[in-house]
Protein backbone atom coordinates (compact mmCIF):
# COMPACT_ATOMS: atom_id res chain seq x y z
CA UNK A 1 0.00 0.00 0.00
CA UNK A 2 2.56 2.49 1.36
CA UNK A 3 4.46 1.34 -1.88
CA UNK A 4 1.90 2.13 -4.51
CA UNK A 5 1.39 5.63 -2.94
CA UNK A 6 5.47 6.23 -2.97
CA UNK A 7 5.34 5.31 -6.52
CA UNK A 8 2.25 7.39 -7.50
CA UNK A 9 4.59 10.15 -5.52
CA UNK A 10 7.48 9.83 -7.48
CA UNK A 11 5.39 9.35 -10.98
CA UNK A 12 3.51 12.85 -10.61
CA UNK A 13 7.16 14.22 -9.65
CA UNK A 14 8.40 13.18 -12.59
CA UNK A 15 5.66 14.67 -14.54
CA UNK A 16 5.13 18.04 -13.21
CA UNK A 17 9.27 17.96 -13.38
CA UNK A 18 9.11 17.88 -17.01
CA UNK A 19 6.67 20.08 -17.04
CA UNK A 20 8.37 22.72 -14.86
CA UNK A 21 11.28 22.52 -16.64
CA UNK A 22 9.98 22.56 -19.71
CA UNK A 23 8.62 26.22 -18.61
CA UNK A 24 12.37 27.33 -17.39
CA UNK A 25 13.40 27.41 -21.13
CA UNK A 26 11.10 30.07 -22.11
CA UNK A 27 10.79 32.28 -18.59
CA UNK A 28 13.92 31.22 -16.81
CA UNK A 29 16.62 31.39 -20.18
CA UNK A 30 14.64 33.41 -22.52
CA UNK A 31 12.82 35.87 -20.04
CA UNK A 32 9.30 35.00 -21.45
CA UNK A 33 6.43 35.48 -19.04
CA UNK A 34 4.42 32.77 -20.71
CA UNK A 35 1.19 32.02 -18.81
CA UNK A 36 0.10 29.63 -21.75
CA UNK A 37 1.95 26.37 -20.86
CA UNK A 38 -0.86 24.61 -19.31
CA UNK A 39 -2.87 24.99 -22.18
CA UNK A 40 0.60 22.85 -23.72
CA UNK A 41 -0.07 20.37 -21.17
CA UNK A 42 -3.84 20.23 -21.87
CA UNK A 43 -2.90 20.07 -25.36
CA UNK A 44 -0.60 17.27 -25.13
CA UNK A 45 -3.08 15.13 -22.51
CA UNK A 46 -5.95 15.66 -24.94
CA UNK A 47 -3.98 14.60 -27.99
CA UNK A 48 -2.77 11.49 -26.56
CA UNK A 49 -6.48 11.03 -25.04
CA UNK A 50 -8.28 10.95 -28.21
CA UNK A 51 -6.03 9.53 -30.50
CA UNK A 52 -5.32 6.49 -28.26
CA UNK A 53 -8.86 5.95 -27.98
CA UNK A 54 -9.58 5.99 -31.47
CA UNK A 55 -6.87 3.03 -31.64
CA UNK A 56 -3.77 4.46 -32.85
CA UNK A 57 0.05 3.49 -31.26
CA UNK A 58 0.58 4.99 -27.95
CA UNK A 59 4.23 5.46 -28.65
CA UNK A 60 3.37 7.41 -32.23
CA UNK A 61 0.90 9.33 -30.28
CA UNK A 62 3.20 10.77 -27.46
CA UNK A 63 5.34 12.47 -30.37
CA UNK A 64 1.96 13.19 -32.29
CA UNK A 65 0.83 14.98 -28.83
CA UNK A 66 4.47 16.67 -28.53
CA UNK A 67 3.98 17.90 -31.96
CA UNK A 68 1.29 19.53 -31.75
CA UNK A 69 1.94 21.25 -28.27
CA UNK A 70 4.92 22.59 -30.56
CA UNK A 71 2.70 24.11 -33.32
CA UNK A 72 0.68 26.03 -30.81
CA UNK A 73 4.36 26.81 -29.20
CA UNK A 74 5.52 28.52 -32.38
CA UNK A 75 1.47 30.32 -32.51
CA UNK A 76 1.82 31.70 -29.56
CA UNK A 77 5.86 32.74 -30.20
CA UNK A 78 4.52 34.93 -33.23
CA UNK A 79 3.39 37.54 -31.25
CA UNK A 80 6.89 37.53 -29.23
CA UNK A 81 8.17 39.44 -31.63
CA UNK A 82 6.19 42.44 -30.69
CA UNK A 83 5.16 41.98 -26.70
CA UNK A 84 7.01 41.14 -23.95
CA UNK A 85 7.00 41.41 -20.10
CA UNK A 86 3.13 42.47 -18.93
CA UNK A 87 1.68 42.09 -22.61
CA UNK A 88 3.12 38.80 -23.50
CA UNK A 89 1.87 37.48 -20.07
CA UNK A 90 -1.63 38.68 -20.90
CA UNK A 91 -1.74 37.25 -24.22
CA UNK A 92 -0.45 34.26 -23.15
CA UNK A 93 -3.14 34.18 -20.45
CA UNK A 94 -5.56 34.92 -22.63
CA UNK A 95 -4.28 31.81 -24.93
CA UNK A 96 -4.43 29.58 -21.74
CA UNK A 97 -8.26 30.32 -21.82
CA UNK A 98 -9.09 29.76 -25.51
CA UNK A 99 -7.88 26.42 -25.45
CA UNK A 100 -9.78 25.95 -21.46
CA UNK A 101 -12.95 27.14 -23.57
CA UNK A 102 -12.11 25.45 -26.77
CA UNK A 103 -11.97 21.85 -24.11
CA UNK A 104 -14.87 22.52 -22.45
CA UNK A 105 -16.99 23.61 -25.30
CA UNK A 106 -16.14 21.10 -28.24
CA UNK A 107 -18.15 18.67 -26.63
CA UNK A 108 -17.81 16.36 -29.83
CA UNK A 109 -14.57 15.89 -29.69
CA UNK A 110 -13.61 16.32 -25.71
CA UNK A 111 -16.88 15.64 -23.97
CA UNK A 112 -16.79 18.83 -22.75
CA UNK A 113 -17.05 18.62 -18.53
CA UNK A 114 -17.75 14.79 -18.71
CA UNK A 115 -13.93 14.38 -19.67
CA UNK A 116 -12.51 11.18 -21.10
CA UNK A 117 -12.32 7.91 -19.71
CA UNK A 118 -10.40 4.81 -20.06
CA UNK A 119 -7.49 6.23 -21.73
CA UNK A 120 -5.15 3.36 -22.52
CA UNK A 121 -1.52 3.34 -20.88
CA UNK A 122 1.04 3.16 -23.12
CA UNK A 123 1.85 0.03 -25.43
CA UNK A 124 5.93 0.63 -26.96
CA UNK A 125 7.48 -2.76 -28.33
CA UNK A 126 3.88 -4.96 -27.20
CA UNK A 127 4.95 -4.17 -23.70
CA UNK A 128 1.75 -2.74 -21.60
CA UNK A 129 2.75 -0.20 -19.32
CA UNK A 130 0.04 -1.12 -16.65
CA UNK A 131 1.56 -1.23 -13.87
CA UNK A 132 2.67 1.83 -11.93
CA UNK A 133 6.06 0.55 -11.05
CA UNK A 134 6.88 0.32 -15.11
CA UNK A 135 4.60 3.45 -15.99
CA UNK A 136 7.46 5.26 -13.28
CA UNK A 137 10.21 3.40 -15.06
CA UNK A 138 8.77 5.13 -18.24
CA UNK A 139 8.30 8.72 -16.54
CA UNK A 140 11.96 8.37 -15.40
CA UNK A 141 13.41 7.67 -18.66
CA UNK A 142 11.52 10.39 -20.20
CA UNK A 143 12.00 12.98 -17.42
CA UNK A 144 15.64 11.79 -17.26
CA UNK A 145 16.32 12.59 -21.13
CA UNK A 146 14.06 15.92 -20.91
CA UNK A 147 16.86 16.79 -17.60
CA UNK A 148 19.87 16.31 -19.98
CA UNK A 149 18.45 17.74 -22.95
CA UNK A 150 18.05 21.05 -21.34
CA UNK A 151 20.62 20.65 -19.80
CA UNK A 152 22.86 19.99 -23.21
CA UNK A 153 21.00 23.31 -24.57
CA UNK A 154 21.19 25.27 -22.15
CA UNK A 155 24.85 25.36 -21.24
CA UNK A 156 25.84 25.75 -24.73
CA UNK A 157 26.19 29.16 -26.90
CA UNK A 158 22.45 28.40 -27.97
CA UNK A 159 21.46 28.81 -24.30
CA UNK A 160 24.21 31.47 -24.06
CA UNK A 161 21.92 33.59 -26.51
CA UNK A 162 18.47 32.73 -24.75
CA UNK A 163 20.09 34.18 -21.84
CA UNK A 164 21.71 37.20 -23.57
CA UNK A 165 17.51 37.71 -24.77
CA UNK A 166 16.51 37.60 -21.41
CA UNK A 167 18.88 40.25 -19.74
CA UNK A 168 18.53 42.49 -22.97
CA UNK A 169 17.06 41.68 -26.43
CA UNK A 170 18.31 44.93 -27.80
CA UNK A 171 22.15 44.31 -26.92
CA UNK A 172 21.63 40.48 -28.59
CA UNK A 173 19.97 41.95 -31.52
CA UNK A 174 22.52 44.65 -32.07
CA UNK A 175 25.06 41.37 -32.13
CA UNK A 176 23.41 40.12 -35.02
CA UNK A 177 20.94 37.78 -33.11
CA UNK A 178 17.60 36.92 -34.68
CA UNK A 179 15.96 36.87 -31.51
CA UNK A 180 12.69 36.19 -32.99
CA UNK A 181 13.94 33.21 -34.04
CA UNK A 182 15.60 31.93 -30.79
CA UNK A 183 12.58 33.05 -28.92
CA UNK A 184 10.02 30.52 -31.14
CA UNK A 185 12.69 28.05 -30.87
CA UNK A 186 12.51 27.89 -27.09
CA UNK A 187 8.84 28.18 -27.05
CA UNK A 188 8.48 25.36 -29.73
CA UNK A 189 10.84 23.03 -27.55
CA UNK A 190 9.38 23.82 -24.15
CA UNK A 191 5.59 22.94 -25.42
CA UNK A 192 6.92 20.08 -27.41
CA UNK A 193 7.96 19.02 -23.39
CA UNK A 194 4.63 20.19 -22.02
CA UNK A 195 2.60 18.04 -24.62
CA UNK A 196 4.77 14.89 -23.34
CA UNK A 197 4.33 15.94 -20.26
CA UNK A 198 0.43 16.20 -20.62
CA UNK A 199 0.60 12.39 -22.35
CA UNK A 200 1.96 10.52 -19.83
CA UNK A 201 -0.65 12.75 -17.43
CA UNK A 202 -3.21 11.44 -19.34
CA UNK A 203 -1.93 8.13 -19.80
CA UNK A 204 -1.33 7.96 -16.25
CA UNK A 205 -4.65 8.77 -14.27
CA UNK A 206 -6.82 7.41 -17.69
CA UNK A 207 -9.26 9.98 -17.25
CA UNK A 208 -8.69 13.72 -18.18
CA UNK A 209 -11.44 16.78 -18.51
CA UNK A 210 -10.69 20.51 -18.63
CA UNK A 211 -10.54 21.44 -14.94
CA UNK A 212 -7.19 20.06 -14.88
CA UNK A 213 -5.86 22.50 -17.05
CA UNK A 214 -6.85 25.97 -16.06
CA UNK A 215 -4.87 28.77 -14.95
CA UNK A 216 -4.82 27.56 -11.54
CA UNK A 217 -3.36 24.71 -12.19
CA UNK A 218 0.05 26.41 -13.68
CA UNK A 219 0.07 28.10 -10.03
CA UNK A 220 2.20 25.23 -8.52
CA UNK A 221 4.40 24.97 -11.97
CA UNK A 222 5.13 28.87 -11.57
CA UNK A 223 6.17 27.76 -7.57
CA UNK A 224 8.52 25.16 -8.78
CA UNK A 225 9.82 27.53 -10.87
CA UNK A 226 10.13 30.54 -8.43
CA UNK A 227 11.18 28.18 -5.77
CA UNK A 228 13.89 26.05 -7.16
CA UNK A 229 15.48 29.64 -9.11
CA UNK A 230 14.72 31.07 -12.63
CA UNK A 231 17.07 29.60 -15.11
CA UNK A 232 18.59 26.78 -12.27
CA UNK A 233 17.25 23.16 -13.18
CA UNK A 234 18.73 21.64 -10.52
CA UNK A 235 16.58 23.80 -8.24
CA UNK A 236 13.77 22.72 -10.58
CA UNK A 237 14.30 19.00 -9.96
CA UNK A 238 14.16 19.90 -5.90
CA UNK A 239 11.48 22.74 -5.47
CA UNK A 240 9.34 19.87 -8.09
CA UNK A 241 9.88 17.05 -4.92
CA UNK A 242 8.55 19.97 -2.35
CA UNK A 243 6.27 21.04 -4.17
CA UNK A 244 4.45 17.82 -4.61
CA UNK A 245 5.49 16.49 -1.30
CA UNK A 246 4.88 18.46 0.94
CA UNK A 247 0.71 19.33 0.39
CA UNK A 248 0.69 15.30 1.05
CA UNK A 249 1.52 15.98 5.29
CA UNK A 250 -2.37 17.73 4.76
CA UNK A 251 -3.75 14.38 4.18
CA UNK A 252 -2.02 13.12 7.51
CA UNK A 253 -3.68 15.71 9.66
CA UNK A 254 -7.27 14.75 9.20
CA UNK A 255 -8.16 17.10 6.83
CA UNK A 256 -11.97 16.23 5.35
CA UNK A 257 -11.56 15.00 1.75
CA UNK A 258 -13.75 17.99 0.30
CA UNK A 259 -11.41 20.61 1.98
CA UNK A 260 -7.82 18.88 1.01
CA UNK A 261 -8.07 20.26 -2.60
CA UNK A 262 -8.89 24.15 -2.05
CA UNK A 263 -6.31 24.00 1.26
CA UNK A 264 -3.80 22.39 -1.47
CA UNK A 265 -4.79 25.61 -3.71
CA UNK A 266 -4.44 27.98 -0.82
CA UNK A 267 -1.11 26.21 0.10
CA UNK A 268 0.23 26.87 -3.23
CA UNK A 269 -0.53 30.58 -3.50
CA UNK A 270 0.11 31.90 -0.39
CA UNK A 271 3.86 29.92 -0.75
CA UNK A 272 4.57 31.23 -4.07
CA UNK A 273 3.39 35.24 -2.68
CA UNK A 274 5.78 34.62 0.47
CA UNK A 275 8.92 33.29 -2.14
CA UNK A 276 8.72 35.95 -4.37
CA UNK A 277 8.39 38.47 -1.17
CA UNK A 278 11.71 36.64 1.06
CA UNK A 279 13.25 34.98 -1.74
CA UNK A 280 13.06 36.16 -4.85
CA UNK A 281 15.76 34.66 -6.78
CA UNK A 282 14.55 30.89 -4.92
CA UNK A 283 16.88 28.32 -3.49
CA UNK A 284 19.32 27.80 -6.45
CA UNK A 285 18.73 30.73 -8.30
CA UNK A 286 20.85 33.58 -9.33
CA UNK A 287 18.75 35.59 -11.63
CA UNK A 288 16.67 38.34 -9.53
CA UNK A 289 13.01 38.05 -10.83
CA UNK A 290 11.82 41.95 -12.40
CA UNK B 1 30.91 54.42 -46.95
CA UNK B 2 27.90 55.40 -44.78
CA UNK B 3 25.41 57.79 -46.72
CA UNK B 4 22.76 59.48 -44.87
CA UNK B 5 20.20 61.26 -47.24
CA UNK B 6 17.82 64.06 -46.17
CA UNK B 7 16.63 61.38 -43.02
CA UNK B 8 13.76 62.96 -40.53
CA UNK B 9 12.01 61.75 -37.60
CA UNK B 10 9.68 63.32 -35.83
CA UNK B 11 8.29 62.09 -31.77
CA UNK B 12 5.12 64.01 -31.88
CA UNK B 13 5.52 67.45 -32.38
CA UNK B 14 8.79 67.43 -31.97
CA UNK B 15 10.97 66.86 -35.49
CA UNK B 16 14.13 65.21 -33.61
CA UNK B 17 15.88 64.96 -37.23
CA UNK B 18 15.13 67.02 -39.86
CA UNK B 19 16.12 66.24 -43.60
CA UNK B 20 19.58 65.40 -42.50
CA UNK B 21 21.90 64.36 -45.19
CA UNK B 22 25.55 63.29 -44.59
CA UNK B 23 28.55 60.73 -45.58
CA UNK B 24 30.79 58.89 -43.52
CA UNK B 25 34.37 58.45 -45.15
CA UNK B 26 35.69 54.88 -44.98
CA UNK B 27 39.24 54.24 -42.48
CA UNK B 28 38.70 57.63 -40.81
CA UNK B 29 36.98 58.79 -37.23
CA UNK B 30 34.12 60.92 -37.59
CA UNK B 31 32.91 62.58 -34.67
CA UNK B 32 29.16 63.77 -34.24
CA UNK B 33 29.02 66.64 -32.13
CA UNK B 34 26.11 68.88 -31.03
CA UNK B 35 23.97 70.54 -28.02
CA UNK B 36 21.65 68.41 -26.34
CA UNK B 37 18.50 67.34 -28.12
CA UNK B 38 20.30 67.96 -31.67
CA UNK B 39 19.55 64.65 -33.02
CA UNK B 40 22.65 62.78 -32.71
CA UNK B 41 21.43 59.67 -30.36
CA UNK B 42 18.11 59.51 -32.95
CA UNK B 43 20.36 59.64 -36.03
CA UNK B 44 22.41 56.34 -34.31
CA UNK B 45 19.01 55.04 -33.68
CA UNK B 46 17.87 55.74 -37.33
CA UNK B 47 21.40 54.08 -38.73
CA UNK B 48 21.41 50.97 -36.18
CA UNK B 49 17.79 50.38 -37.42
CA UNK B 50 16.30 50.45 -33.52
CA UNK B 51 13.63 52.99 -34.71
CA UNK B 52 12.34 54.02 -38.26
CA UNK B 53 12.65 56.78 -39.95
CA UNK B 54 9.80 58.56 -41.28
CA UNK B 55 11.53 59.59 -44.19
CA UNK B 56 15.13 59.40 -46.30
CA UNK B 57 17.11 56.86 -47.04
CA UNK B 58 20.49 55.11 -45.47
CA UNK B 59 23.06 53.61 -47.40
CA UNK B 60 26.27 51.08 -46.42
CA UNK B 61 28.60 50.80 -49.12
CA UNK B 62 25.82 51.51 -51.86
CA UNK B 63 22.97 48.97 -50.16
CA UNK B 64 20.27 50.39 -49.06
CA UNK B 65 19.76 49.61 -45.01
CA UNK B 66 16.79 52.10 -44.01
CA UNK B 67 14.42 50.59 -41.87
CA UNK B 68 16.22 46.82 -41.88
CA UNK B 69 16.08 45.27 -38.54
CA UNK B 70 18.29 45.74 -35.73
CA UNK B 71 20.00 42.25 -36.32
CA UNK B 72 20.20 42.49 -40.35
CA UNK B 73 22.30 45.76 -40.12
CA UNK B 74 24.44 44.31 -37.38
CA UNK B 75 25.36 41.44 -39.59
CA UNK B 76 26.05 43.76 -42.57
CA UNK B 77 28.78 45.34 -40.66
CA UNK B 78 27.15 47.81 -38.18
CA UNK B 79 28.50 47.49 -34.56
CA UNK B 80 26.98 49.61 -31.67
CA UNK B 81 27.61 51.22 -28.30
CA UNK B 82 24.87 52.41 -26.90
CA UNK B 83 24.83 55.50 -24.59
CA UNK B 84 22.97 53.19 -21.85
CA UNK B 85 24.94 49.92 -20.73
CA UNK B 86 23.56 47.36 -22.32
CA UNK B 87 25.29 44.56 -21.51
CA UNK B 88 24.26 41.06 -20.24
CA UNK B 89 23.58 41.02 -17.11
CA UNK B 90 23.77 38.01 -15.44
CA UNK B 91 26.36 36.17 -18.05
CA UNK B 92 30.14 36.43 -17.41
CA UNK B 93 32.65 38.72 -19.26
CA UNK B 94 33.99 36.00 -21.20
CA UNK B 95 30.01 35.05 -22.24
CA UNK B 96 29.31 38.54 -23.18
CA UNK B 97 32.25 38.47 -25.67
CA UNK B 98 31.80 35.24 -27.14
CA UNK B 99 28.32 36.24 -27.92
CA UNK B 100 29.75 38.91 -30.25
CA UNK B 101 32.23 36.53 -32.13
CA UNK B 102 29.81 33.17 -32.07
CA UNK B 103 27.83 33.14 -35.52
CA UNK B 104 26.89 29.65 -34.57
CA UNK B 105 25.05 30.21 -31.82
CA UNK B 106 21.96 30.20 -33.02
CA UNK B 107 21.94 26.74 -34.30
CA UNK B 108 19.91 24.42 -32.34
CA UNK B 109 21.24 21.14 -33.27
CA UNK B 110 24.24 21.81 -33.82
CA UNK B 111 24.84 23.42 -29.92
CA UNK B 112 22.86 20.60 -28.82
CA UNK B 113 25.34 17.94 -30.39
CA UNK B 114 28.32 19.76 -28.93
CA UNK B 115 29.22 20.63 -32.32
CA UNK B 116 29.67 23.95 -32.31
CA UNK B 117 32.70 24.54 -29.74
CA UNK B 118 34.50 27.74 -28.22
CA UNK B 119 37.69 27.15 -30.11
CA UNK B 120 41.73 28.31 -29.32
CA UNK B 121 40.46 30.91 -31.98
CA UNK B 122 37.68 32.32 -30.21
CA UNK B 123 39.11 32.23 -26.67
CA UNK B 124 41.75 33.77 -27.90
CA UNK B 125 40.20 36.56 -29.21
CA UNK B 126 38.65 37.32 -26.14
CA UNK B 127 42.09 37.13 -24.13
CA UNK B 128 43.41 39.48 -26.60
CA UNK B 129 40.74 42.68 -26.12
CA UNK B 130 40.74 41.96 -22.53
CA UNK B 131 44.40 42.52 -22.10
CA UNK B 132 44.22 45.43 -24.45
CA UNK B 133 42.09 46.81 -22.16
CA UNK B 134 44.03 45.81 -19.31
CA UNK B 135 40.53 43.78 -17.84
CA UNK B 136 42.36 40.62 -18.04
CA UNK B 137 41.80 39.61 -14.10
CA UNK B 138 37.56 40.00 -14.91
CA UNK B 139 37.09 37.74 -17.09
CA UNK B 140 35.19 35.39 -15.25
CA UNK B 141 32.87 37.67 -13.67
CA UNK B 142 29.37 38.16 -14.10
CA UNK B 143 28.67 41.22 -16.04
CA UNK B 144 25.89 42.77 -12.91
CA UNK B 145 29.43 43.20 -10.69
CA UNK B 146 31.25 45.20 -12.72
CA UNK B 147 31.97 48.47 -12.08
CA UNK B 148 30.67 51.54 -14.21
CA UNK B 149 34.15 51.90 -15.80
CA UNK B 150 34.61 48.18 -16.56
CA UNK B 151 31.29 48.07 -18.06
CA UNK B 152 32.04 50.74 -20.27
CA UNK B 153 34.96 49.04 -21.54
CA UNK B 154 33.70 45.50 -21.74
CA UNK B 155 30.73 47.19 -23.78
CA UNK B 156 32.89 48.44 -25.99
CA UNK B 157 35.51 45.54 -26.07
CA UNK B 158 32.02 43.21 -27.26
CA UNK B 159 31.25 46.03 -30.13
CA UNK B 160 34.95 45.50 -31.42
CA UNK B 161 34.67 41.86 -31.14
CA UNK B 162 30.66 41.81 -33.30
CA UNK B 163 32.62 41.80 -37.06
CA UNK B 164 31.40 45.19 -38.23
CA UNK B 165 33.20 47.30 -41.46
CA UNK B 166 31.33 50.38 -39.06
CA UNK B 167 31.74 51.05 -35.77
CA UNK B 168 28.88 53.37 -34.35
CA UNK B 169 30.09 54.75 -30.80
CA UNK B 170 27.43 56.78 -28.21
CA UNK B 171 29.42 58.64 -25.63
CA UNK B 172 32.12 56.10 -24.88
CA UNK B 173 33.77 58.27 -22.27
CA UNK B 174 30.93 59.75 -20.51
CA UNK B 175 30.94 59.16 -16.68
CA UNK B 176 34.21 57.35 -16.27
CA UNK B 177 37.08 58.26 -14.58
CA UNK B 178 40.39 60.13 -16.47
CA UNK B 179 42.22 56.56 -16.36
CA UNK B 180 39.80 54.64 -18.15
CA UNK B 181 39.21 58.07 -20.59
CA UNK B 182 42.78 57.79 -21.13
CA UNK B 183 42.84 54.06 -21.97
CA UNK B 184 39.39 54.09 -24.13
CA UNK B 185 41.38 57.23 -26.15
CA UNK B 186 44.09 54.68 -26.72
CA UNK B 187 42.29 51.86 -27.80
CA UNK B 188 40.62 54.31 -30.23
CA UNK B 189 43.88 56.11 -31.64
CA UNK B 190 44.98 52.17 -31.97
CA UNK B 191 41.89 51.71 -34.12
CA UNK B 192 42.54 54.68 -36.04
CA UNK B 193 46.35 53.58 -36.81
CA UNK B 194 45.04 50.41 -38.40
CA UNK B 195 42.49 52.54 -40.73
CA UNK B 196 39.19 51.35 -39.10
CA UNK B 197 35.82 53.30 -39.50
CA UNK B 198 34.19 54.85 -36.46
CA UNK B 199 31.16 57.19 -36.26
CA UNK B 200 31.68 58.71 -32.76
CA UNK B 201 29.22 60.82 -30.52
CA UNK B 202 30.78 62.44 -28.41
CA UNK B 203 30.18 65.32 -25.87
CA UNK B 204 33.51 65.55 -24.35
CA UNK B 205 35.07 68.17 -27.16
CA UNK B 206 38.50 67.76 -26.17
CA UNK B 207 38.51 64.14 -26.55
CA UNK B 208 36.40 64.45 -30.15
CA UNK B 209 38.63 67.13 -31.19
CA UNK B 210 41.54 64.93 -30.36
CA UNK B 211 40.75 61.29 -31.99
CA UNK B 212 38.60 62.52 -34.47
CA UNK B 213 39.57 63.37 -38.46
CA UNK B 214 35.87 64.85 -39.34
CA UNK B 215 33.69 66.42 -37.35
CA UNK B 216 29.97 67.03 -38.17
CA UNK B 217 28.12 69.38 -35.69
CA UNK B 218 24.31 68.86 -35.75
CA UNK B 219 21.58 71.16 -34.27
CA UNK B 220 18.17 71.08 -34.03
CA UNK B 221 18.04 67.59 -35.85
CA UNK B 222 20.83 68.72 -39.07
CA UNK B 223 24.01 69.12 -40.06
CA UNK B 224 25.43 72.48 -39.77
CA UNK B 225 28.80 71.83 -40.06
CA UNK B 226 31.36 69.37 -41.44
CA UNK B 227 34.95 69.52 -41.56
CA UNK B 228 38.52 68.64 -40.12
CA UNK B 229 38.63 69.29 -36.16
CA UNK B 230 40.61 72.86 -36.93
CA UNK B 231 38.30 74.07 -39.21
CA UNK B 232 35.26 73.06 -36.62
CA UNK B 233 36.94 75.09 -34.29
CA UNK B 234 36.77 78.28 -36.02
CA UNK B 235 33.24 77.98 -37.89
CA UNK B 236 31.13 81.07 -36.45
CA UNK B 237 27.84 78.85 -37.01
CA UNK B 238 29.28 76.44 -34.81
CA UNK B 239 29.78 78.65 -32.25
CA UNK B 240 26.35 80.00 -32.79
CA UNK B 241 24.79 76.85 -31.58
CA UNK B 242 27.25 76.02 -28.87
CA UNK B 243 27.86 79.64 -27.31
CA UNK B 244 24.81 81.45 -28.60
CA UNK B 245 26.62 84.57 -30.03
Amino acid sequence: MIDGYFIHLLILIGIYFILAASLQLPLGYSGLLNFGHIAFFGIGAYTYAILTLNGLPPIFVFLVAGTIAAIFGFLLSIPTNKLKGDYLALMSLGFSFVIYAILLNWTELTRGPLGLPGIPRPIIFDFVFSGNSSFFILVLIIAATSYLFLHLLTKSPFGKALEAIRDDELAARSLGKNTFRLKSVSLIISAFMAGIAGSLFAAYITFIDPSSFTFVNLIPILLIVIIGGIASLPGTFFATIVIILLPELFRFIGLPSEILGPVRQIFYALALILIIYFKPRGFYGKIDLE
Amino acid sequence: MLKVNNLSKKFGGVRAVNDCSFEIERDKITALIGPNGSGKTTIFNLISGVIKSDLGKIFLDNEEITDLSVDKISNLGISRVFQQERLFKNLTVAENLLLAIDNEDTKLWKNIFGLNKITREKKGKIHKILKEFNILEIKNKTAKKLSFGQKRLVELARTVLNPHKLLMLDEPVAGVNPKIKKDIAKFLLGLKKQKRTILLIEHDMLFAFSVADVIIVMDAGRVIAKGSPDEIKNNKEVLEAYLGY
